[in-house]
């Protein structure tokens, strides 16, 4: 006589017992002991449980004691001050750009004090603008400016051509438009995030290594993450045909650049 | 009267943390599912925050930074969970959903989404999640509940999961 089965149920394995304590863990707003067993699939279904159990909103409000301690971790950092934070927003965004190979140009715009520079582009904004607009929108220091050498002559910068230079705190390119015209300067922090453009000879473009946001020799946006145009420089050329920008002395201190780290 | 001072404020890096830790923790509670490890991240988000962001950042700037550091430590944290293996399907839903920059989280998307899936999902499917989920009854408590035994109890909810999740990433691939 072949003998009687009696059904027991299903057969839990492991995987079935591990999401199951998991699930325990989660009801109980634990976190998840860490576990070796708890493969792949396994995990795809516990994110799927958590997302579920967000639906009820009750379960995704922070505790009121959690918020507030968090605000007070913040605020003992000095990151989180009432007033306006005493380093100028020019000098903090130089943070992004780390502390070598900045475009010191990008800091200074929006300064308080006597780095201020002030800018407007007027009609020739974004990648609307046409090439051909009047140049007219400068950024110039408000005060104590003053005119300092780019180190680039008029007979050294050949039509087509822009070359980098640093005058004070002021990044940026001369450009000698290929078109003819007057020679100009812009910025060399790009718009976006304050990286220090390059430009690329053969196709008479400013790239940013950073996003990869591309320019016109214009300063116009060609292509890319980048929204606003690259502001221009206020250039003159003093009687030895020595190219010079309006810019300023004054650096930030290294003392009070933040260190930014990309995420 | 409150409201109106509070929007007098200016926007100071401050009163944008201040105005996005709920949010910020609700989008990590969605993917980690419990309050102890989105505390703890959470927690991590803001401190990362005001150590390496740049204050003089737009908001949508410090937004876009805020989600994509809770996105990554989120990440990170079911990757440790998982030994040198990586979570394949995840990630891949987040690829396929581009995030439009800031993606702010809300709760109202997440219930809609997260009710959508229960009420597909075939009665004992439901059923099971329903008291194991959103009632945080145990297994013991729900086979009573359900009138079956434990080792059942364990495998609906295996199989309820695995029906929701395909069903899940069903729905964010047209997101």
């Amino acid at each position: 006589m072949p003998p009687s089965f009696v059904w027991m149920g299903p057969l839990v394995s492991d995987e079935f017992d591990s999401l199951s304590e998991v699930l325990d863990d989660l009801a109980a707003e634990r976190d998840p002991a860490l576990r070796s067993d708890l493969g792949p699939v396994e995990q795809d279904l516990a994110r799927t449980a958590a997302f579920l159990k967000a639906g009820r909103a009750d379960s995704t409000a922070p505790r009121p004691e959690f918020l507030s301690q968090l605000e007070t971790r913040l605020a003992e950092r000095g990151a989180v001050p009432d007033a306006p934070p005493a380093v100028p927003r020019a000098v903090s965004r130089r943070g992004i750009l780390g502390r070598a190979a900045t475009a010191v140009a990008g800091i200074a715009v929006g300064a308080g004090g006597s780095t201020k520079l002030a800018y407007d582009r007027g009609k020739h904004d974004g990648a609307h603008a046409e090439a051909s607009a009047p140049l007219t929108a400068e950024m110039v220091p408000a005060d104590r400016g003053r005119w300092m050498d780019t180190g680039h002559t008029l007979a050294t910068l050949l039509p087509g051509e822009a070359r980098r230079f640093r005058a004070g705190a002021v990044e940026g390119f001369v450009v000698n438009p290929e078109a003819g015209g007057a020679i100009y300067a812009v910025s060399a922090a790009c718009t976006h995030m304050g990286c220090a453009i390059s430009w690329m000879p053969p196709s008479s473009t400013f790239v940013c290594p950073c996003h990869g946001a591309q320019y016109n020799a214009d300063g116009t946006v060609l292509s890319g993450i980048a929204r606003h145009p690259l502001p221009f420089l206020k250039v003159r050329q003093d009687g030895a045909g020595r190219i010079q920008v309006w810019s300023v002395a004054q650096q930030p201190s290294i003392d009070t650049l933040v260190p930014y780290v990309h995420p | 009267m409150g409201a109106e001072t509070q929007t007098q404020v200016p926007q100071t890096t401050d009163s944008i943390y201040r105005a996005h830790m709920r949010a910020v923790y609700g989008f990590i509670y969605v993917k980690v599912g419990n309050r102890e490890a989105a505390e703890d991240l959470t927690s991590e988000v803001f401190l990362r925050a005001v150590n390496h962001l740049d204050p003089a950042r737009e908001e949508r700037s410090i937004l876009a930074w805020l989600y994509r550091v809770a996105t990554n430590l989120v990440n990170d944290y079911w990757r440790s969970r998982q030994g040198a293996q990586v979570i394949a399907l995840e990630e891949a839903r987040l690829r396929i959903a581009a995030p439009p920059p800031p993606n702010l989280w809300r709760q109202e998307e997440t219930t809609r989404r997260a009710t959508a899936i229960l009420e597909r999902l075939p009665e004992n499917y439901r059923t099971v999640l329903q008291c194991r989920l959103l009632e945080g009854m145990s297994v013991a408590e729900t086979s009573r509940r359900m009138g079956t035994t434990d080792a059942n109890v364990k495998v609906l909810q295996h199989r309820a999961l695995k029906h929701a999740a395909k069903l899940r990433l069903d729905g964010s691939a047209g997101e």
